[in-house]
């Protein structure tokens, strides 16, 4: 006991300022993660940069992940770190656990944090939507934000100016009709053809007029960054604008539609303007005598209600007693 | 006896009631699987094309028809194929087996009236040899008694029903008869009213190739998408194109 008194006191062992060290390791961590998702993920994602709403896809899912990634850090960082510094090593406190109550700081700092992430991603978001006018998506009969020369109205959208390879602006239009369990495209720039194949020219802003004969499908060429819902009786617009590369491209329906939906799929074509205008033309010649049976180009079709029994073009319907009323 | 010794007495050992509780729940759940194997693997019997081989190619020869009610079975209201086999009989059958790299000669006899197209782009006649249908009877208001051949049609007019091979790029109106005492129960004969419409195409590579009529013909459905449209059998099938 005397010599217990008389030993001087060990020195007590500092606590590392364990804040500090995780920190540091995050921000080096992050630094890098995002610095490789900037450089060599960023050009690889997916859909890719083949149209203007794709490459937007792609950039916007790049700027989401290198927001992700410190989020992700953070957390394995603080359950790592905790795992090897803060683990029982058999020195459990009374009530069973660490922990730090009532810490203003660390309340604080989460709230203003998290806070800060949602607003940013608001204010991202609604720039990005915004900003790029036809985001690829489904905007409705009538979208808000529309590319340099897109039609402002309905009149306008069945009534486009004609279009010629280098015309400006060059902007398409593609009415995409989907009916169980195939996609056809309506072509107005054309003297209203339809085609069952699908060619889009370089450099042009495409308007894609959705609708469907039947039940709901949805648009959905991937590498386009277009994805639009086709519901019968309703013109759903997206935009998008190709770049100078050719290239083809699936399409698809992504909205469960009947036995066959899965099989109604086909390959799209992105080619030169030239090569467009001229695969064009030929088919609106070749295509006439069926153009001539087909209903005046609208930018809807509805059913008939005579179902199978009758044409499912209302102008082709012969009127019923029910009908007429009489 | 007390009671409590007559209720033991009466009671079967636990390892015997628990075995007969294990045996009852085996055998509901492998009935169960059993009809649901059964019911998964229903369908229409393939039915093989006559198929001829000689030093200029191969040539197959496929007969079917199209009623506008089956007229027995399970649906005998619904619209539906029939197909013939070799042998001459007709099959409830939409499931039809051609060889590969070879061209089939298709005949169908069209026993059904007028349906509209919906879309009346399925009225031309795509991906057959020289893009034409040859029809002998009614064509709308046209009347052709040989084989007419005939590219465009007025959906609204002409197709009692279609044959719209997808990934093949085969899509065939067939014109319908304008008669009104159409057969009611197949297998119908040629002494009912009927057209007769004639392709030619080539099969490629050997394949399972989904086809449909894209005419909304089910009949009390809504929009006529349902009954017949969807089911295997009926307004719906394949092309087992096997390698030759």
């Amino acid at each position: 006991m005397a010599d217990a008194a008389l030993t001087p006191a060990a020195p007590a062992q500092r606590e590392p300022h364990h804040f500090a060290r995780i920190f540091i390791i995050w921000l080096v961590a992050t630094a890098i993660a995002d610095i490789l998702i900037w450089f060599f993920l960023y050009p690889h994602l997916a859909p890719g940069r083949l149209t203007s709403s794709a490459h937007g896809d792609q950039y916007d899912m790049t700027v989401l992940l290198m927001c992700a990634a410190p989020v992700l850090f953070a957390v394995w960082l603080w359950f790592g770190y905790s795992c090897i510094y803060f683990s029982n090593r058999g020195t459990v406190p009374e009530d069973g656990a660490w922990y730090e109550r009532d810490s203003v700081a660390i309340q604080v700092s989460w709230i203003a944090i998290t806070s800060l992430i949602v607003f940013g991603l608001f204010v991202f978001g609604t720039y990005e939507l915004i900003a790029p006018a036809g985001a690829g998506g489904g905007e409705g009969p009538s979208a808000i934000w529309r590319p340099p020369g897109a039609p402002s109205s309905s009149y306008a959208a069945l009534h486009p100016k004609p279009w010629k390879p280098g015309s400006h602006p060059a902007l398409l239009e593609v009415q995409v009709i989907g009916q169980q369990w195939l996609w056809t495209f309506r072509w107005p720039q054309f003297g209203g053809m339809e085609t069952t194949s699908l060619y889009l020219p370089t450099n042009t802003t495409i308007q894609f007029n959705v609708t469907s004969l039947d039940v709901i499908h949805s648009f959905w060429p991937y590498r386009l960054g277009v994805k639009a819902d086709a519901n019968p009786g309703v013109n759903n617009v997206a935009y998008t604008t190709t770049t100078g590369q050719t290239h083809s491209f699936t399409y698809r329906c992504d909205e469960l539609c009947g036995i066959w939906h899965g099989d109604m799929i086909g390959t799209g074509h992105v080619v030169s303007q030239a090569a467009f205008y001229r695969w064009a033309t030929t088919e609106e010649k070749k295509l006439a005598p069926l153009t001539r049976h087909l209903p005046p180009y609208s930018l809807t079709y509805t059913p008939s209600l005579h179902g199978a029994g009758g044409g499912l073009y209302p102008q082709l319907d012969k009127p019923t007693p029910k009908s007429t009323g009489s | 006896m007390s009671e409590a010794g007559e209720r033991t007495a009466r009671e079967m050992p636990r390892a015997l009631r628990m075995g007969l509780v294990g045996f009852s729940f085996a055998a509901v759940a492998s009935a169960v699987g059993v009809w649901g194997v059964g019911f998964l693997r229903t369908g229409p019997p393939p039915v093989a094309a006559k198929v001829v081989r000689t030093a200029s190619g191969c040539n197959a020869y496929l007969t079917i028809q199209t009623v506008g009610s089956i007229g027995y079975g399970p649906r005998p209201s619904w619209v539906s194929y029939l197909v013939q086999n070799t042998k001459g009989q007709w099959v409830h059958s939409t499931i039809f087996v051609l060889p590969s790299h070879c061209t089939i000669h298709m005949t169908n006899y069209e026993y059904d009236g007028v349906t509209p197209l919906r879309n009346n782009v399925f009225g031309r006649v795509t991906g057959t040899v020289g893009g034409k249908e040859y029809v002998t009877g009614d064509v709308g208001s046209k009347k052709y008694s040989t084989s007419t051949p005939v590219s465009v049609v007025d959906g609204a007019t002409v197709p009692a029903h279609t044959f719209t091979v997808p990934a093949l790029g085969i899509n065939v109106p067939w014109a319908a008869t304008t008669a009104s005492n159409l057969c009611a129960v197949a297998p119908c004969s040629p002494k009912s009213p009927h057209d007769i419409d004639k392709i030619t195409f080539k099969t490629g590579a050997a394949g399972y190739y989904r086809w449909q009529c894209i005419v909304p013909c089910g009949l009390n459905f809504l929009d006529g998408n349902g009954g017949p449209m969807q089911t295997m059998g009926y307004m719906q099938g394949f092309l087992a194109v096997e390698q030759s």
